[in-house]
């Protein structure tokens, strides 16, 4: 049986903004309905003063004129409340948010968070053999409180009685364990049927019906709920949406007899090492000899596991409520210690701890292994030395040391950023699509680029530095553009403010674009800047300057919107270097 | 096996054959102060599993120390002007084609290279299909692009510590001498060589055990029968003016040579993946002319 934690967050979009919530003045947020403005969420201030959610502004000022109130934004407390459901990453990693957007009438609005905490809190425990869960919930409650975030929890044995319990039982409910439900029973008979997660009009039945709580239901026949609030064929009950048939489907979810698991928002790790410092730790050294023990921890666990790990997260909590995460993947599946040690003090040692906050410290590390794999002992093969495969090892950790300190890396022209990368061809006569640059991520070579290195003699030559984009060089002479192509390729050009005279050149090469249109987006991206389309035909000469240089010049069809315009543009374009 | 065996292997004292290739308990060719210098094709008939680092050029070797640039070092290559970087990283890809040659008992065949966002921009990025023509098999190539030359150091650092590569190359606009001097280090340990691409104009002081500069010169005409009858009249062969500048432990030879400046014009030839000297192929143009 599972142990679940709710989180009932009352006036999340108010705390989550930071916003007046608990000061004296009355203060609401609205969203616009059909009939002007209504609130949907109000400070404590403006509930003392009678104002509810769903009234209309109009209303509420009149009732209180000094009630200060702006527009919800359901987008950012979304967020926040992920962040929130983030930050709760340190008591399980099962968790999911609890989030119904606002009505029109402002009102119906619900935040939470659901934590599964099955075999968690036993961390909490303060002693050996004491039941955890009371120091969690508290632990909870204390922080919280502490970030002025105003909560009830509820704990029980399903999603339905926990959610019951927090809303409607009081700040903190725990309702003991029990696999045959004679608890949850207990817990939840007496609570109002509004406590079920249904919506209004169901309630308003109900409650017109004379069945007020939850035990009036119980004890009711299940056929004569079943055939009074039937569950609609398309299953549609779940968002309050749907008039009848939750009920039933409600209790059972309550009662543990239809399962409702909680969906993570993070993909659970298979494994994570934990370690909470009595202190917060403020000095980056301290943190880094912390993680030794936290690496061995994890290490070990693996390798009980018989599974090696390919990706890694530390998960670095900081006491004013702040996570920091560093994630760090693994060229070659690996649990040793010492190599995952050194790839995480490099990255830690990087981060700053106290950014954006006082003195804060990280109170709690949490090491998890993202994607694990088998640990199948590497066989040597005949053909391969043995020396060989320590040597791709060695590589590999390389390869993850490098990606470790240059990890913040955006997307270039190549489409490889700062990471290590390798080249990997790629079948297309269009130079510039010819290779692509892959990040590095097994230690497997590739010997895709097929022929054994050298040129022959069928294969045009290809420069060995292709400029990031073709760049136009300018014709010196005001030549036409039909005259442009003349004979053969221009004797002088000016390329970066320097003049080029050319001393022997060779071609053409004709390189046709693509027939297949998936060329759209570098196509878009080129004529951005102002180069070439890469949709044109090229012819490809091979030039040599007087002084040695030697380039890669083409010739591409002028766009048709080009063709008339005077002075004609060059179209000739420079797109790589030689040796 | 320590120094003193692998001179006696060389020497032919000894009639045992180093076995493997493990570059880390054989040590590259004796160098620093040792007062022989063996002929290349020596070292190759009696070590043929030493890896050896020459470039194949006849005149150019010779003035090496013990006729091959040292594997566990340094090696630092700057343009002559800012224009001839493309000629420099030709060179340096030139040399790599002849280390990897060298070390292909070893089983070492991987290339990091450290590229800097400046040469990218300038020069363009490191092509595939080209430097394969070149003879550099790309797929054994890893490359990092970053902007600051520090973080180009740190990352070649890293790359010597790893005795798993065959070469380390790095970008530079300039490098202090504590900066070559630890990367020099590195590579005497791992036994893995660094070559330095310096694009700063003067000769700073630098550990590198040779400097050259490089730059580059108009290739030989393709009418010339003999290149054409390699190149099918079709491509022109790589060619560079190539200067020694530099060389720790060099001295010896460099007095035999009568100070004469070690400038040479050199044409890499990519079918057979060595150098040419540029007036040998001239004279046998005008020989068979």
């Amino acid at each position: 049986m599972k142990r679940i934690v709710f989180i009932w967050l009352k006036r999340w979009p108010l705390n989550s903004a930071r916003l007046p919530s608990q000061a004296a003045q009355p203060f609401g947020l609205n969203v616009a309905g059909s009939h002007g403005l209504r609130l949907a969420a109000v400070s404590p201030a403006a509930e003392a003063a009678g104002i509810t959610v769903g009234m209309s502004l109009a209303d509420a000022r009149a009732i209180c004129p000094d009630l200060k109130s702006q527009p919800l934004e359901p987008e950012k407390s979304l967020k926040a409340l992920r962040q929130l459901a983030r930050w709760a990453g340190r008591y399980t990693p099962w968790v999911n948010v609890h989030h119904i957007a606002p009505s029109a009438t402002g009102e119906g609005a619900e935040y939470g968070l659901q934590l599964d905490i099955t075999g968690c809190a036993h961390l909490f425990a303060h002693s050996r053999g004491e039941d955890g869960e009371p120091a969690m919930l508290l632990d909870i409650s204390e922080r919280l409180e502490a970030s002025g975030i105003e909560h009830a929890i509820g704990l029980g044995d399903t999603l339905g009685a926990a959610i019951a319990v927090a809303r409607f039982a009081g700040p903190i409910h725990i309702i003991p364990h029990d696999p045959h439900g004679d608890e949850t029973r207990r817990a939840l008979s007496s609570l109002p049927v509004d406590s079920l997660r249904l919506d209004a009009k169901t309630c308003q039945t109900l409650c017109r019906l004379g069945l007020n709580s939850v035990g009036a239901l119980l004890r009711l026949p299940r056929v004569a709920l079943a055939r009074r609030f039937p569950v609609s064929k398309d299953g549609r009950d779940m968002g309050g949406q749907d008039m009848g048939g939750a009920v039933l489907r409600r209790l059972d979810q309550a009662f543990g007899r239809i399962r409702e698991p909680i969906e993570p928002i993070m993909p659970v790790p298979p494994l994570r090492a934990r370690m909470n410092f009595a202190e917060p730790v403020v000095e980056t050294d301290a943190l880094v000899l912390a993680l030794d023990g936290l690496v061995a921890d994890l290490c070990r666990g693996l390798g009980r596991m018989n599974k090696k790990m390919r990706r890694m997260s530390l998960w670095l909590y900081r006491a004013d409520g702040a996570v920091h995460r560093i994630s760090a993947g693994i060229v070659a599946a690996s649990r040793d210690e010492a190599h995952l040690l050194r790839l995480l003090s490099e990255r830690v040692k990087q981060i700053d701890i106290q950014e954006n906050s006082g003195d804060f410290g990280i109170e709690l590390l949490i090491l998890s292994a993202d994607r694990v794999e088998e640990d199948t002992a590497s066989q040597p093969t005949l053909v391969q030395a043995p020396a060989s495969i320590d040597f791709d090892k060695e590589i590999a950790r390389l390869m993850d040391r490098l990606k470790g300190r240059f990890h913040a890396s955006a997307g270039d022209d190549y489409g490889a950023g700062r990471t290590p990368h390798s080249l990997t061809p790629q079948a297309s006569h269009r130079p510039e699509r010819a290779q692509l640059s892959l990040p590095v991520r097994t230690c497997a070579a590739n010997d895709r680029w097929g022929a054994s290195p050298g040129a022959d003699r069928q294969t045009p030559i290809r420069p060995f530095r292709l400029l990031p984009r073709p760049e136009r060089v300018q014709i010196p002479d005001n030549i036409s553009a039909d005259d442009q192509r003349g004979d053969g390729p221009p004797l002088r050009f000016l390329w970066r403010h320097q003049n080029v005279v050319i001393r022997r050149a060779e071609g053409p090469e004709r390189i046709s674009p693509e027939w297949w249109p998936d060329a759209q987006d570098d196509a878009r991206r080129m004529d951005q800047e102002g180069g070439p389309s890469s949709r044109d035909l090229r012819d490809y000469y091979r030039l040599e300057a007087e002084n040695g240089q030697r380039f890669w010049l083409y010739y591409s069809t002028p766009p048709k919107d080009e063709a008339d315009v005077w002075p004609p543009k060059s179209n000739w374009y420079l797109h790589g270097i030689f040796a | 096996m320590d120094v003193f065996q692998a001179m006696d292997i060389i020497k032919g004292r000894s009639v045992v054959a180093p076995t493997g290739g493990d570059i880390r308990t054989n040590p590259s060719l004796p160098r620093g102060g040792v007062q022989m210098t063996p002929q290349k094709a020596e070292v190759e008939e009696w070590a043929p599993d030493l890896p050896v680092w020459t470039l194949g050029a006849d005149g150019v070797d010779e003035c090496l120390p013990n006729g091959a640039l040292t594997i566990s070092a340094l090696h630092e290559i700057s343009p002559m002007r800012p224009l001839d970087a493309p000629a420099a990283m030709g060179f340096i890809v030139a040399l790599l084609v002849r280390l990897q040659r060298g070390l292909r008992r070893s089983g070492r065949k991987h290339i990091l290279w450290c590229s800097r966002g400046f040469e990218t921009r300038e020069f363009g990025a490191l092509y595939g299909p080209g430097l394969q023509q070149l003879g550099l098999d790309p797929s054994l190539l890893r490359i990092v692009r970053v902007e600051r030359d520090d973080d180009v150091l740190w990352a070649m650092e890293e790359g010597l510590g790893c005795s798993g590569l065959a070469g380390v190359v790095g970008e530079v606009a300039d490098a202090s001498l504590t900066a070559t001097r630890r990367l020099l280090l590195a590579a005497g340990k791992s036994g893995v060589p660094g070559i330095l691409l310096r694009s700063s104009g003067p000769m700073a002081p630098s550990a590198a055990y040779s400097r050259w500069r490089v730059g580059m010169a108009p290739s030989l005409s393709p009418h010339s029968d003999d290149l054409r009858a390699e190149t099918d009249n079709r491509a022109f062969f790589p060619s560079w003016q190539v200067e020694l500048a530099r060389q720790r432990f060099g001295s010896q030879r460099l007095d035999g040579l009568g100070g004469q400046q070690m400038k040479w014009n050199m044409v890499w030839n990519y079918e057979k993946n060595c150098f040419h000297m540029a007036e040998t192929l001239a004279a046998q143009q005008c020989a068979v002319a």
